[in-house]
């Protein structure tokens, strides 16, 4: 576990002068409270405390600000000729009961002619406890990443703020990169790289001195280039696409709060309308699936109905005929004459007694061993025909009757469709028509970019499969010359690792999915105030997220600020959870996009969803109201106020009044 | 003791033995057709075993066998298939050649297989035309048409 015990800022933006901020929580009260107005410097706490550990400051907001430079300026303005100025932040920390000093300095000065220079680079130490005694680490930047890696640091210093941005659009690739972050999946990600590029110089290598091997080589090296770029194309086209989504939604919203005549009636039913075309087509699609399938299985049986029929008489015949079961089977008998001694002790080596038993032998039928195999296949048979063709014919016709049904109920709503949006172009409001106009446009856009995407997809599972036959044809034509063997082991060997590895990193990423989908779930519901509106949360393999109500509609796009920060925090949680890193929670303005009543509804549910967690607010006045203070202040262990005197443009750090 | 008999002992096994291979083979020169087979949208495959298998049925419905130029281990038979599957494909062959002895050896099991091998072999250019080929229609709509067909004359036929 790691505590922030306190943090030491010295000229540092707007905290001129040196500043100590102890953090250290008490039992049973682990939240520390750091309230201030706009401006004040909050944000520049949080980036404080990421410079110092990564000499980035993640949250600059403003470009005056970023302009400004990490010195104080009125430092800077104050300093004399030659003089040298320096910004530092200091953080100490218990890791695990060890004291771990983190201290990271920028230095300033002014040139010729009052220029301010600040150095670019910064000087970082890091102090800690081995045993009794307190050393410096050689590699300090080493150090810190091994407790707090810089791809995880945004599941425990985040901002309220960009919470919200979280989820707001479907289909975001935040979810993605988050869930790829915290599984530290990019170090899988470098060693299959590397292991592809061994391969590639290796392949060309050995291309070099065989026109066979060079052409395939050069074939895989093109399919390799060309499954990059439609990879790019790709990405490039889904981002397109939730862009194009985002705006149609957009749109949509923005007629449906048209009060003038009866524009947000008709948007709310094209919406309705969307929404069961879209659930019925996708009805479609599945029961068309499951036709197909259906189809497909039966199809042996039907076609090969008269086969079965003489292969079921002719095991048959042999039942009947007393040839399975046999007697004696031929095995044991064989073994019998094989020993030359009967189970009753008889000698059958020679004479009468051998005689009798070959002749038993002779009679017996080579398929005797087999018959217990063919007694269950013809039980297989027997059951699989029966099942499979008595009813294969009102099957279809429920099948047939289905697709049927849903067809025409799709034709009706897309009807009814057409009906509203005609009625909707009618309504002579200047504004209405240029959106609705706009939104054709998006909605045609978006038809052309699903079926990019899916060609492009098509593309590179061809590419794909074409690249596996040409690695095999290139194996195998290194495998036909001695020459290669060196080669050819080791293309096998970096072809296994790399196969392993691939299979490795989907089976991570799809565990770490299933279990980050389970613990949001988990959060959400238990953290949600409404307890009888949401059933479930789901987060596919294309890492979109889905929020379901209790009637079973995906509902992400209905959520309230509110409940999308809830949302947020419970992904943020299950992260945390998955990453195994035990660390205090630093959250700038939690509560600033939320209205009042669900802004008191997160404040009593913070202390629970941060339980034993050190956990450090940033919080501005609207914020921390007296309400939201009480709810809090039984967990408070240290409450401060960030005073900013404008005039000196310097901030103070005080115990809260 | 008789010749045959001598034979009999020596070829026998210990024990019967199904015959369970880890692949079965496909030419070489058609591992294109299963792929896009598997791959097109206008195909209702969506896995290697179950093009392998209508592709044999088709061969076999059709009478088409073509043995193997190059043999390229492309399906997985062992887990790629029920056993009600496996059993079927037996069928083709104990049907065609009167052989449910062949079951007895795994040599006589093995020779199944190879002839299954043939069959796919001979119906994946059919079931490529007919799929993706210049046919008009839907290709699960025929497949189903000639199903109800193939069903009602053998009922007809029982009847």
């Amino acid at each position: 576990m790691i505590t922030i015990k306190s943090l030491q800022i010295k000229n540092y933006r707007q905290y001129r002068g040196e500043h100590n901020v102890n953090l250290l929580p008490s039992k049973n009260k682990n939240f520390i409270i750091l309230v201030g107005p706009t401006g004040s410097g909050k944000t520049n706490l949080l980036n404080a405390i990421t410079w110092c550990l990564y000499g980035i400051e993640s949250s600059i907001k403003r470009d005056d600000e970023r302009e400004l430079g990490i010195i104080n300026d009125k430092a800077m303005t104050n300093l004399g000729k030659d003089g040298v100025e320096t910004a530092s932040v200091k953080i100490v920390l218990d890791v695990n009961g060890k004291y771990y000093s983190i201290e990271r300095k920028a230095k300033g000065t002014k040139l010729a002619g009052g220029k301010k220079y600040i150095r670019p680079d910064s000087e970082l130490t890091v102090m800690l406890q081995t045993g009794k005694d307190i050393i410096s680490s050689g590699s300090p930047q080493f150090t810190i990443d091994g407790i707090l890696p810089l791809p995880i640091k945004d599941f425990f210093f985040f901002d309220g703020e960009k919470l919200d941005e979280f989820f707001k659009e479907k289909g975001s690739q935040k979810v993605e990169t988050a869930i790829f972050d915290i599984t530290q999946i990019s170090i899988l990600d470098k060693t299959i790289s590397h292991i592809g590029g061994m391969l590639k110089d290796i392949r060309k290598t050995s291309g070099a001195e065989s026109p066979n091997l060079k052409a395939l080589e050069e074939k895989i090296s093109g399919l390799q280039d060309i499954i990059g770029k439609n990879r790019t194309e790709l990405e490039k086209k889904v981002k397109m696409k939730a862009q194009t989504e985002t705006d149609i939604k957009k749109i949509s919203e923005e007629l449906s709060k048209f009060s003038t005549g009866s524009v947000n009636q008709l948007e709310g039913k094209i919406s309705t309308l969307n929404e069961l075309i879209d659930k019925l087509d996708q009805q479609r699609t599945d029961e068309l699936e499951e036709s197909e399938n259906h189809l497909i299985s039966n199809a042996g049986f039907v076609y090969l109905n008269d086969a079965i029929a003489s292969t079921i008489k002719t095991i048959n015949s042999k039942i009947e005929k007393g040839i399975i079961p046999p007697n004696f089977k031929d095995t044991f008998l064989k073994e019998r004459l094989e020993l030359g001694k009967c189970i009753c002790g008889t000698d059958i080596s020679k004479g009468e007694h051998r005689k009798a038993v070959e002749k038993l032998y002779e009679e017996t039928s080579p398929l005797s061993g087999a018959s217990q195999f063919l007694i269950e296949g013809k039980v297989i048979l027997n059951s699989g025909i029966n099942r499979k063709t008595s009813s294969f014919i009102e099957e279809r016709k429920g099948y047939a009757e289905s697709i049927k049904k849903l067809d025409s109920e799709l034709e009706r709503h897309r009807k009814d469709l057409a009906g509203a949006k005609r009625e909707l172009e009618g309504i002579d409001i200047e504004e209405v028509k240029r959106k609705v106009g706009t939104r054709e446009k998006f909605e045609s856009a978006y038809k052309d970019l699903i079926a990019q995407i899916a060609t492009l997809e098509v593309y590179i599972k061809n590419s794909e499969s074409e690249l596996r036959d040409s690695e095999k044809d290139y194996d195998a034509e290194l495998a036909k010359s001695k020459r290669y063997e060196v080669a050819s082991n080791k293309i096998k060997l970096y072809e296994g690792a790399s196969n392993l590895l691939d299979r490795v990193r989907i089976d991570i990423v799809t565990k770490m999915r299933k279990i980050i989908e389970e613990k949001t779930n988990k959060y959400f519901l238990s953290l949600m105030w409404k307890k009888d509106t949401f059933s479930r949360v789901e987060i596919d393999e294309t890492y979109t997220i889905s929020i379901y109500n209790t009637f079973g509609t995906e509902c992400l796009h209905a959520l309230s600020a509110g409940e999308r920060e809830i949302l947020a925090l419970s992904f943020i949680a299950a992260l945390r959870d998955v990453s195994g890193f035990n660390l205090p929670i630093i959250i700038d303005t939690p509560l600033g996009r939320i209205s009042k009543e669900p802004k008191l509804n997160i404040a009593k549910l913070l202390p629970k969803y941060l339980s034993g967690i050190q956990t450090i607010i940033l919080a501005t006045d609207q914020e921390y109201t007296d309400e939201v203070r009480s709810a809090l202040l039984p967990f408070v262990s240290n409450e401060y106020k960030l005073d900013y005197d404008e005039s000196e443009s310097r901030t103070e750090v005080k115990k809260y009044a | 003791m008789n010749p045959n008999l001598v034979q009999r002992l020596k070829n026998m096994p210990k024990q019967f033995v199904e015959y369970n291979p880890r692949n079965v083979n496909i030419d070489k020169t058609v591992r294109e057709k299963y792929n896009e087979l598997k791959e097109s949208e206008h195909s209702p495959f969506e896995e290697l075993t179950e093009i392998f298998f209508m592709a044999a049925i088709v061969g076999f419905v059709n009478k088409k066998r073509v043995p193997l130029k190059v043999r390229y281990p492309l399906i997985n038979y062992q887990t790629g298939y029920t056993s009600e599957q496996k059993w079927l494909m037996k069928c083709m062959v104990i049907s065609e050649k009167n052989g449910l002895e062949m079951l007895a050896t795994e040599d006589g099991q093995r020779e199944i297989l190879k002839i299954v091998e043939e069959y796919a072999n001979g119906g994946i250019k059919l079931l490529h035309y007919e799929v993706l080929g210049a046919k008009l229609g839907d290709y699960t709509k025929r497949l189903e048409n000639e199903l109800r067909s193939e069903l009602t004359k053998s009922k007809g036929s029982k009847g």
